[in-house]
């Protein structure tokens, strides 16, 4: 953990505590403590606008992070640093120990509209992501099924709903086989019955296909429906960090849930 | 069923309701004599004229003249607009170094040239391609260029995310986003080309449509000369359908360009 961070998080959570959490989920990941993706104290300034200062993080291979706060407090603007779509102004980010310089390889982002290409069928848009060249039609019609939609591989993108579309854009980001899954605010204009049908395909996928995912989110409650662990963001800086230790598939109705929910809106609203 | 399509039939046959009864009130006017044969001559002498043109041989090749001019003016003159607006949509250096100059030039009328273009290449097939290209190029080059320039970022972020390369950001994103912008430029460059091919053509020429109708006028044929002025209406026409086809299936992804 960076030290920085140490101050704020609460005494429950140290290396130990957040391995076991981590261990608990059945996929395969590298021995040793060197974390999948490291961000070493990044800062991006636009001008004279400081949007994160200082930021560090450690996610390991496999674990679902995701991170709230209100809008404007440089979340995306952290996700688009890890994709690589912007430089840091400081610091660096590096996966498997690899630094990053330009553009990320093994991140695919997922923004918050679906961004498929029109002229191009469905099937086309998935295939555009998949690394083998040889198989992607294959790899595509693989990703479609897994979210349920290989029916409507001939498509236009134009003639689906909101809900289709991002499914899609879901299964994009699956054929591309990255190890690293980034999610802007992937379900922030779906209504909440299709909010809540994708994130229990995300949840399912995640642990089916074991990559690591970043969820940027407002959603506290998909927060903690979904990640490992959940982090505050307030003015380009981590401020709290919750782990969520229930058991999966999170039962919204609980106790838990609910204090752990109230708990981080609490943090979330305070200032 | 049967219903669609007699109903679609029908609707196919409302935009020629009015040119017909146009025709047969024409029609009509020559035979009780309102208009005489020597002025407006009947639209029946007319396609009598049209006939025998056809049948001497004339027609065809007085149309493939014009034909082969058009599709040749089009073709180099919408290359250079096409590369051009590419360039100076794609790249802020190019545009700033030649934009400028381009759309000073666009506001000089290229009808104006035609006193120009006679003492610079005399009256052969290159003055009137001359004219035929710089009418169409600005249509295609600025629509283009406009297309490339309103190429949505997000989907432009998408391809760099998931790895596109230049090339594949320009031919499977930019371009096919640019496409319909590029076709609008296609439509009016089509209708310049007519409108530069009939006034180069009846200024100085000796073939082609132009030719043919200046020819009858020194003849007092005046049925052939209607003949030729409504076959550059069938032409227009015959190249607007042509292009709307084309967007049709070209934009077929695009929910505003299907079939209404």
């Amino acid at each position: 953990m960076a030290s920085t961070l140490e101050s704020e998080l609460p005494a429950s959570l140290n290396r130990e505590t957040l391995m076991q959490t981590l261990e608990t989920r059945e996929t395969s990941r590298p021995s040793g403590f060197a974390p999948f993706l490291r961000v070493q104290s990044i800062s991006k300034r636009f001008g004279e606008r400081e949007v994160l200062r200082h930021l560090d993080l450690s996610v390991q291979e496999g674990e679902m992070v995701a991170i709230v706060g209100k809008s404007g407090c440089g979340k995306s603007t952290l996700l688009r640093l890890l994709a690589g779509l912007e430089r840091p102004t400081e610091g660096t980010i590096s996966v498997d120990c690899d630094l990053v310089n330009g553009r990320n390889r093994s991140a695919r982002l997922m923004f918050q509209e679906s961004a498929l290409l029109p002229w191009n069928t469905v099937l086309e848009n998935v295939a555009l992501a998949a690394p083998d060249r040889a198989r992607r039609r294959e790899s595509a019609l693989e990703a479609l099924r897994q979210v349920g939609l290989a029916h409507r591989a001939n498509d236009w993108p134009a003639i689906l709903s909101g809900g289709q579309r991002q499914r899609i854009a879901l299964a994009r980001a699956l054929a591309s086989e990255a190890r690293l899954i980034l999610f802007d605010e992937p379900l922030g204009a779906l209504d909440a019955l299709t909010r809540l049908e994708m994130q229990n395909l995300i949840e399912k996928l995640w642990q089916q296909r074991g990559f690591t995912a970043i969820l940027v989110t407002h959603d506290v409650e998909e927060a903690i429906a979904l990640a490992d662990r959940v982090l505050l963001m307030r003015q380009g800086e981590f401020r709290h960090e919750s782990l969520v230790s229930l058991s999966r598939p999170r039962e919204r109705a609980g106790a838990e849930f609910a204090a752990l929910k109230a708990e981080i809106l609490s943090r979330v609203l305070a200032e | 069923m049967s219903d669609s399509t007699k109903w679609s039939w029908s609707s196919g046959l409302v935009p020629w309701l009015l040119p017909i009864a146009l025709i047969a009130g024409w029609q009509g006017a020559s035979l009780v004599g309102w208009l005489p044969g020597n002025v407006v001559p009947s639209p029946f002498s007319v396609l009598l004229a049209g006939l025998h043109l056809a049948q001497t041989g004339e027609l065809a090749v007085h149309l493939w003249e014009s034909f082969q001019r058009a599709m040749i003016g089009l073709c180099i003159g919408g290359s250079i607009g096409f590369v051009l607006g590419l360039m100076n949509g794609l790249f802020t250096m190019s545009n700033r170094v030649l934009d400028s100059s381009l759309q000073m030039i666009r506001n000089i009328p290229h009808l104006a040239l035609i006193p120009l273009v006679i003492r610079w290449f005399g009256i052969g097939e290159h003055g009137k391609l001359f004219l035929i290209i710089l009418g169409v190029f600005f249509p295609i080059y600025l629509n283009t260029m406009h297309g490339i320039r309103s190429t949505d970022p997000r989907l432009l972020e998408m391809g760099k995310v998931y790895g596109l390369s230049p090339w594949g950001l320009l031919t499977r994103v930019i371009l096919p986003g640019a496409l319909p912008s590029i076709l609008v430029g296609l439509r009016y460059a089509l209708g310049i080309m007519w409108l530069t091919l009939i006034v180069a053509e009846t200024i100085a020429s000796d073939s082609g449509i132009g030719f043919m109708v200046m020819n009858a006028r020194d003849f007092l044929q005046f049925d052939v000369v209607m003949f030729g002025i409504l076959l550059y209406a069938l032409l227009g026409k015959a190249a607007d359908t042509a292009t709307r086809g084309l967007e049709q299936w070209l934009l077929r992804w695009n929910p505003n360009y299907r079939q209404a």
